[in-house]
């Protein structure tokens, strides 16, 4: 299969350098290949797992507690202002 | 060697009665941490004086006459759940620098059970990998011959564990990471029960098959420390609201009668011939302690592989979708703009199998190929359910290996996916959610550890602790340990 992994990793958010494109390409192809013996087995009117075990509506109390302090959460932004998360300008 | 080498069981003892404190444990496992992990590299951080705080407070603890099966001992935890206030990375560049704000749900519990958290352990990078090399930070190398990697992604968990750098780990699985290290080290490792231990604060890599569990010297251990880890939490919604029993009283009970499956197909070729053996000789101990055991047939256990690869990727392609140098973690320091910022971020604080992982997940989830991969894999997780629910309507538990060879050496397993093959034996336990659990089962003839995998029925864990237990007290594996020398 040819994959447009350029496009993927534009999905992705990650950037691919020319010179590892084929590399890319190549290993991409080598692993969905693998996967591709999935091909092997008939599926018609098999239903997809989406939990292991059922679980309806799970809701809480509305209850109002403590939210965490604004310091403590910015403590971590690799770069903050005024109470902010800063990150480069969007609109001109 | 001292005080380091008991079970958490003896550990426990000693404290209540006021043989040694708290602190005097502590200490000899930071010593012997000191001493040892500059060869075995399994922790990423060690915090001593938290530690030493920690002991003090269950020393004051114990002399009120407080009493508990966790009160006192020391504990290493994979770096990827979340400890307030202790660097969290994940073995990344992305969250090189994380602090996170609150603790993760098992160890409130860890601490409320007055537990001692010496240090957070190595692992693959996002726990993506099977041998702690994709770590950003550094090589954990296997207690019983530091030329082999420790297995993986709780790499560091499992070391720690074997070569007595804490009583006892946690680690997490989402396809193998605690039972294949704990085979590569000869340590106990358990996978629960989907939904039985909250996932709260355990950064997430494949959310419908990650799960924490321990790792420890014996099964004994084991099942008391599940106990204090596992229970409903109202912050985890797959959580599971039911009764959590004293896992150890259900130790040392007669097996006698009790039915274990033997699936062919996990003994097949690409099995390291002694570890097929050790299979095999397990079925005659269990026999001889009156289990009946018989070959069974689970005919899709190849394709878990196949669709663990699609769903674990595509998961992760999500979870990870949040690194974006925003909020927490690295940042790339030269950027244009926005979208340059995450591509900058994210290229360069992700490693490369992360990076795979990525890519192909985003490819099985992306328009035009959501039904032939993802969906497809969600398909044959249903039928592998399937399989495994007829088995279990006839065996209470399956026997089978942990792994298909015993450790190997940092990078032999350099194509991708050689490596991705070696989790062909624990891979369908979390596609299906089940418990399992790794034992060891003695060494191969160039003095590897193997590791045996028992499986079982959605919280059966008593049964599989019994089980577990009652080879381990047969065999006496539980008291082989590797030899290692300082320096070496």
């Amino acid at each position: 299969m040819n994959i447009d992994v350029k496009h993927i990793a534009a999905l992705a958010k990650l950037k691919i350098d020319q010179s590892e494109e084929e590399k890319w390409s190549e290993q991409m192809a080598n692993i969905i290949a693998f996967a591709d013996r999935l091909n092997e087995l008939n599926l018609q009117e098999i239903q997809e797992t989406e939990q292991h075990y059922t679980v309806f509506n799970v809701f809480r109390d509305d209850e109002k507690g403590p939210s965490y302090p604004r310091e403590k959460i910015l403590a971590n932004a690799p770069e903050k202002e005024d109470g902010y998360y800063v990150v480069p300008k969007i609109v001109e | 060697m001292g005080i380091e080498k008991y079970t958490v069981k003896e550990l426990s003892e000693k404290l209540q009665n006021k043989e040694i404190s708290s602190v005097e444990v502590t200490r000899a496992f930071l010593d012997r941490i000191k001493k040892y992990d500059p060869i075995i590299n399994s922790y990423i951080t060690v915090c001593e004086e938290r530690a030493l705080e920690a002991a003090e407070e269950a020393d004051r603890r114990i002399a009120e006459g407080e009493r508990g099966g966790l009160l006192g001992i020391p504990v290493g935890i994979k770096d990827n759940i979340c400890t307030e206030g202790i660097t969290t990375t994940c073995a990344s560049k992305m969250l090189y620098n994380f602090v996170p704000p609150y603790d993760a749900t098992v160890i409130k519990k860890l601490k409320a059970a007055g537990a001692v958290i010496v240090g957070k352990l190595n692992m693959d990078e996002f726990a993506m990998g099977s041998s702690t090399e994709t770590s950003y930070f550094k090589k954990t190398k296997n207690p019983y011959d530091t030329s082999l990697v420790p297995g993986g992604s709780s790499g560091g968990s499992a070391a720690a564990v074997s070569a007595n750098l804490a009583a006892f780990t946690l680690g997490s699985d989402t396809g193998g990471s605690i039972r294949q290290p704990a085979a590569f080290c000869g340590s106990v490792g358990l996978k629960p029960t989907y939904g039985l231990v909250s996932r709260f604060g355990l950064i997430a890599f494949a959310s419908s098959l990650d799960q924490i569990g321990p790792l420890t010297k014996t099964v004994e251990d084991c099942a008391l420390v599940l106990k204090y880890i596992a229970g409903h939490d109202k912050l985890d919604s797959t959580s599971v609201n039911i009764p959590i029993p004293d896992y150890t009283s259900a130790l040392g009970g007669d097996i006698a009668g009790m039915r274990i499956g033997v699936p062919r197909e996990y003994l097949e070729d690409g099995i390291q011939p002694e570890i097929k053996k050790a299979v095999l000789d397990a079925v005659k101990i269990y026999e001889s302690l009156g289990a009946a055991c018989e070959e069974c047939s689970l005919p899709l256990t190849k394709y878990a592989l196949y669709a663990y690869y699609i769903i674990s990727s595509a998961e992760a392609s999500s979870n990870l979708a949040r690194y974006d140098g925003v909020k927490y973690g690295f940042r790339a320091e030269n950027y244009k703009g926005l979208n340059d910022m995450y591509l900058e971020t994210r290229s360069q604080g992700f490693g490369e199998e992360v990076k795979r992982r990525i890519m192909l997940g985003t490819f099985a989830l992306s328009s035009g190929y959501y039904d032939a991969y993802y969906k497809k894999a969600q398909q044959v997780r249903t039928l592998i359910r399937k399989d495994f629910s007829n088995s279990f309507a006839k065996f209470d538990a399956l026997l089978t290996p942990t792994t298909p060879t015993t450790a190997f050496r940092f990078g032999e397993k350099a194509d991708p996916i050689s490596m991705y093959m070696g989790d062909v034996c624990t891979v369908a336990v979390n596609i299906a959610g089940l418990p399992a659990i790794s034992m060891p089962a003695g060494l191969d003839s160039a003095k590897r550890p193997i590791g045996i995998q028992l499986i079982a029925d959605s919280f059966n864990e008593e049964k599989l602790l019994s089980l577990a237990y009652a080879y381990e007290k047969t065999t006496g594996y539980e008291n082989l340990r590797p030899d290692l020398k300082e320096g070496a």
